[in-house]
Formats: C-alpha cells, sequence, structure tokens
C-alpha cells in the first residue's frame, strides 16, 4: 500500500483499499469463487494493519467519503451473501444428516431434519 | 451354458441401452438454454443372468431421473419475488423520477420565472407589459403544478395497470399449475413425461414467484399445492382459486379479493405486483401529497399578500391564484380569471398611493423566504426535497435489487456447481465455502470499525 509523504497511508488510500478488498469479497461469495473467498482473508488482514495510524487528508475530505460509504456498502453486501451461504451449508448439511461438525471423515453428529429458517432474506 | 442366441441377444440389449441413452444425451443438448429443463440422467443396471453358467445377461434401462436440487429451487424460488418487488419498484420510479424533470428544468424553473417577474413588476409597477409577464409567469406556475400531477396520476395510472397484468398471469399461472397437478397424478412417476412435466412445473412456479410470493407444499404425487398472502390457498390439487379484481372508487383503481375476501395490500409482500402496488399506494400518494402542500403554500403565501395590497387603480386586491381543495392545489392551482382578463387587477402596492411595489416586492421576497417546513425551508427547497426523495426512493431500489439478485446468482451458481457432484463431495465443498467465508467475517466488525472512524475523521470540520 503507498503511503503520503508523512509515512503514513492515508484514510483515502485505506478506505479505497478495504472498498477494493470488500468488493472482490462480495464478488467472490456472488460467483461461488472458492481461491478469491481464501485470498481475501490475507489481504483484509493486511489492510486492517495499514490503517493504523493516519492522519486525515484534507485535499481528498470527500472523495474519501464517498469510498467508505462504498466500503460501508459493500460490507453489508458481503454479510449479507455470507448469511445465505451459511444458511445453505447449514440447510444441506441438515438435508445430508449431519451437522456443522462434518469433516473429511465424515465425524458429524447426526441432526434432526425438519422445518428451518431461512434468515438471509435482507 | 450361454449360446450364441443369448450372447447376440444381450449385445442387442446392451446396444438398445447405449441407443436410449445417446437420445437422452441429445436431449440434454438440445434443451440446454430450455428455461425449467433438468438435465437427465439414465439409470441402467445389468440384466440377471437367467443361469449360473452365464456372467450375466447384458444391460437394461431401468428408468430415467432428473437432476434438480430441491433446495435451491425453494431458496431461488423465496429470493425471486424479493428480486422482483425491487424490480418492479425501481422500474416505475424510474419512470417518476424522469417526469420530475432535472433541477432547474421543471417546477423549480417555472418558480424562479415568477419570482423573476414580480422583481420586474416591482421594478416598473404601471407598465402594462411588465404585468402581463408577470400574469403569465403565473399562469406557467400552475400549469406546470398541474402537469406534474397529471404526470404523477399518469404513473398511478400504470401501476394499476400493470398490477392488473400481473394478477390475470397469476390466474393464468395457478390454473396451469392447478392442470399440472392432475397430469402428474395421472403419470407414473420417473418416466419421461413425468420429468417434463416437472419441468413446466418449474417454469411456472418460478415466474410465479417474480409476480407474487408463494407458499409451496409438494404434494406425494409430483404435485404442489400453492398458498398466498398468509395462507390463501390459489392450489390445492387440481383445483385453483382465482384473485379477482373490482375497480375501487373514487378512483377505479383494482381491488383484490379471492373467494369474495378482500385482500389488504399488506398480504401481498412480495413479487412484482408488490411493488406495483406500494408505488401506487405508497410511493406516489406521498409525492403527490408533497406537491399539494408545496402548490397550497404557493397559492396561500402570494394570495396572502396579493389580497392586502392594491390594484393599478387603487382598489384592494383579490386573490392571485385560485385552488379547488376537493381536487387539491396542484391539480386546480389557476392564476384568477379576473387577473387574467384584466392585468390591471394585478396587486403591485402594499398602500394605496401610485406607484408604490412594496406587494410586488414582497411577493418576489418570497423566493427566499423560509414559508415551508415549519419555517426551516423555502418554496424552491421543498420542491428540492421532492425530487431527492423520488431519487433517493429509486436509488435505493435498485440498490436492493441489485444486492437481491446478488443473492440469486449466488444461489444459482451453487446449484450449477453442485450439479451432478456426489452428496458427500457437495457437503464438503460447501463446508470449505463457508470456512473461507467465516475467516473473513471475523474481520468485519474490526471493518466495520474502521470504516466508522475514518468517516468521522473525514466528516469533522
Amino acid at each position: 500500500m503507498q503511503t503520503t509523504a508523512n509515512g503514513d497511508p492515508g484514510p483515502h488510500r485505506v478506505a479505497l483499499g478495504l472498498r477494493a478488498t470488500l468488493e472482490r469479497l462480495a464478488d467472490a461469495l456472488t460467483n461461488v469463487d472458492l481461491d478469491t473467498l481464501l485470498a481475501c482473508e490475507s489481504e483484509m488482514a493486511s489492510t486492517l494493519a495499514a490503517s493504523k495510524d493516519i492522519t486525515i487528508d484534507p485535499a481528498s475530505r470527500a472523495e474519501t467519503a464517498r469510498e467508505l460509504l462504498a466500503a460501508r456498502a459493500a460490507l453489508v453486501r458481503c454479510s449479507r451473501l455470507g448469511a445465505t451461504l451459511a444458511d445453505l451449508t447449514r440447510l444441506s448439511l441438515s438435508a445430508h444428516g449431519v451437522g456443522q461438525t462434518y469433516g473429511r471423515h465424515g465425524s458429524g453428529a447426526g441432526l434432526a431434519v425438519g422445518v428451518h429458517a431461512l434468515e438471509a432474506k435482507g | 451354458m450361454p449360446g450364441l442366441f443369448s450372447t447376440l441377444s444381450a449385445t442387442a440389449g446392451a446396444l438398445g441401452a447405449e441407443t436410449y441413452g445417446l437420445d437422452v444425451t441429445g436431449q440434454n443438448i438440445a434443451n440446454v438454454n430450455t428455461p425449467g429443463y433438468a438435465r437427465r440422467e439414465v439409470l441402467l443396471s445389468s440384466t440377471p443372468s437367467p443361469d449360473q453358467w452365464t456372467q450375466g445377461a447384458g444391460v437394461q434401462v431401468d428408468g430415467v431421473r432428473s437432476t434438480r436440487d430441491r433446495l435451491l429451487e425453494r431458496r431461488l424460488q423465496m429470493e425471486q419475488p424479493s428480486v422482483a418487488r425491487e424490480g418492479a419498484i425501481a422500474g416505475a420510479l424510474g419512470i417518476v423520477e424522469v417526469a420530475i424533470g432535472k433541477p432547474g428544468a421543471s417546477i423549480d424553473a417555472r418558480m424562479n420565472e415568477f419570482f423573476d417577474a414580480a422583481s420586474r413588476l416591482a421594478s416598473d409597477p404601471t407598465a402594462p407589459a411588465v404585468r402581463q409577464d408577470f400574469s403569465l409567469a403565473g399562469q406557467n406556475l400552475a400549469a406546470s403544478f398541474r402537469d406534474m400531477t397529471d404526470r404523477l396520476s399518469v404513473a398511478r395510472r400504470d401501476a394499476d395497470t400493470q398490477a392488473r397484468g400481473a394478477v390475470t398471469e397469476i390466474n393464468e399461472l395457478s390454473a396451469q399449475l392447478a392442470k399440472l397437478n392432475g397430469q402428474l397424478a395421472l403419470t407414473p412417476a420417473g418416466g419421461t413425461q413425468s420429468l417434463t412435466l416437472k419441468d413446466q412445473q418449474k417454469v411456472a412456479l418460478d415466474r410465479l414467484a417474480q409476480l407474487i410470493d408463494i407458499n409451496a407444499i409438494e404434494r406425494a404425487d409430483g404435485g404442489v399445492d400453492l398458498s398466498v398472502g398468509g395462507g390463501r390457498a390459489i392450489v390445492v390439487g387440481t383445483q385453483s382459486v382465482s384473485m379477482d379484481m373490482t375497480s375501487q372508487p373514487p378512483d377505479g383503481y383494482v381491488g383484490l379479493s379471492m373467494g369474495g375476501q378482500a385482500m389488504a395490500n399488506d398480504e401481498v409482500t412480495g413479487g412484482a405486483l408488490a411493488g406495483y402496488l406500494q408505488v401506487r399506494d405508497l410511493y406516489v400518494p406521498d409525492y403527490q401529497n408533497r406537491l399539494n402542500d408545496l402548490a397550497s403554500q404557493v397559492a396561500s403565501q402570494v394570495n396572502a399578500i396579493h389580497t392586502a395590497g392594491y390594484d393599478r387603480a387603487g382598489t384592494p386586491g383579490g386573490e392571485f391564484f385560485t385552488t379547488d381543495p376537493v381536487l387539491g392545489a396542484a391539480q386546480s392551482i389557476a392564476v384568477s380569471q379576473d387577473v387574467v382578463d384584466d392585468p390591471n387587477l394585478i396587486v403591485a402596492a402594499g398602500v394605496n398611493a401610485g406607484g408604490d411595489n412594496q406587494a410586488a416586492r414582497d411577493i418576489a421576497a418570497l423566493r427566499d423566504a423560509k414559508v415551508m417546513d415549519g419555517g426551516r425551508a423555502t418554496l424552491s427547497d421543498m420542491w428540492g426535497q421532492l425530487t431527492y426523495r423520488v431519487g433517493n426512493d429509486t436509488r435505493v431500489a435498485k440498490e436492493e435489487q441489485a444486492s437481491r439478485q446478488a443473492i440469486v446468482t449466488q444461489v444459482q451458481a451453487l446449484s450449477d456447481s453442485v450439479s451432478g457432484v456426489s452428496l458427500d463431495e457437495e457437503a464438503m465443498t460447501m463446508l470449505r465455502y463457508q470456512r473461507a467465508y467465516e475467516a473473513n467475517a471475523q474481520f468485519f466488525r474490526v471493518v466495520d470499525g474502521v470504516l466508522a472512524t475514518l468517516y468521522q475523521m473525514v466528516s469533522a470540520t
């Protein structure tokens, strides 16, 4: 991540980085792209690490505010899509008669298959 | 011992099975773009050996099955009503947004022209041409209010027409699904005909889910029973119940009922029908009320000044704008016919003295007077708020539609990706996706906090 003259990344660059990562994460969730999903974890960690000790850049205040709002929208989208994915997994596993602890060797405890609430309607 | 004939018979049987398999594959390829079509698989089994010396009597076709993931199909049918509702709202409000016009080119422009004319009247209160100009500016402003009211009425009427179309299609689809129920009950399960009927059923259900939120209960024979609006049955076995439409006074908009019982709008919470009803009964009426308030304030503020002053002959003034409280200010506002006929009746003077222009100056000053929203907004501000509200409602609906569409796309992608995969592999794959998401989700709270902090920093002045 590039830094300002002071050596810190600046709120605008942090906002840009967070927005880009969250948008990629939302796309990965939408398109069911496991590789990108996994890559986003380290991206988000490094972006957050770079967000410490930043100072205000008055020149890009309005632009930064726009990026922040867009990043917030992307975060909401990620949460919503992630909730759907979690629901689908839960229901799929339940329908297959296995629980959340299901692993490669099929050690999951059986779950009663009953009526399920879908919680990701937004 | 196997004889030549039995070997040939087994070979012929195998060829028949392979040919059947090729037929099914051809069907799959031919229907690759057919809505609702699910890929068919041929179920083969070895024919039991007739005696202990024979290896087997070849292969036989046990049947055909379609690869459907009912869970994901149900999920898609649950999401589609929301996507369709937001899409209907976004589409209808997009038209309203265009009708409202761009800033500076609609009612706000006519108001500015009217106040400009008042300023010119203040500069030269006795000139006949200036008086005529002021009268025309007032007529243009009134006409723009009436025109905007008509446009909003047309938007409501359009939404009503689309709601009627949606109800007609809902009735057709429910009748079709009831008929399919009857056919499925008479068709052996697992047969080719049964699979085709299920394909048709899926297409009808998907379309119905786009029109209204439905609850579907699958029957043992493959049919489906459907209810809408908190439990009102529309398909039970081979019977379908129509949604009836009646025109309601005073505007003639459609009212819905089923089995003689009226349906409230809030019973229809999803699908395009819900979107059209919300546009017709919530969004546009709100805009109409705001437009009425604005027109009413324009008329009353101008009239208050006009009736307190004196016309060119020194006679106390009458009303400049007239309105009809029954029709509503925005629909009925007009310049008084007396003023139109004789511009000398326009009030420019605040006192009965030749050449006084106080009333004209007061009217011109209304441009910047905060007379709306409890003294917090000017007339132009209120128009700006109305246009902002329309734009914002449209934007929110579009964003909601896009967001929900992303979920549908996601479920569809999952449905495609799990096709033909064993249940174990499916479960493992989904778990990997979930774990990968959870790893990212651990950061969400931190991200939210960072965003909030940054926003505070850039918002601070």
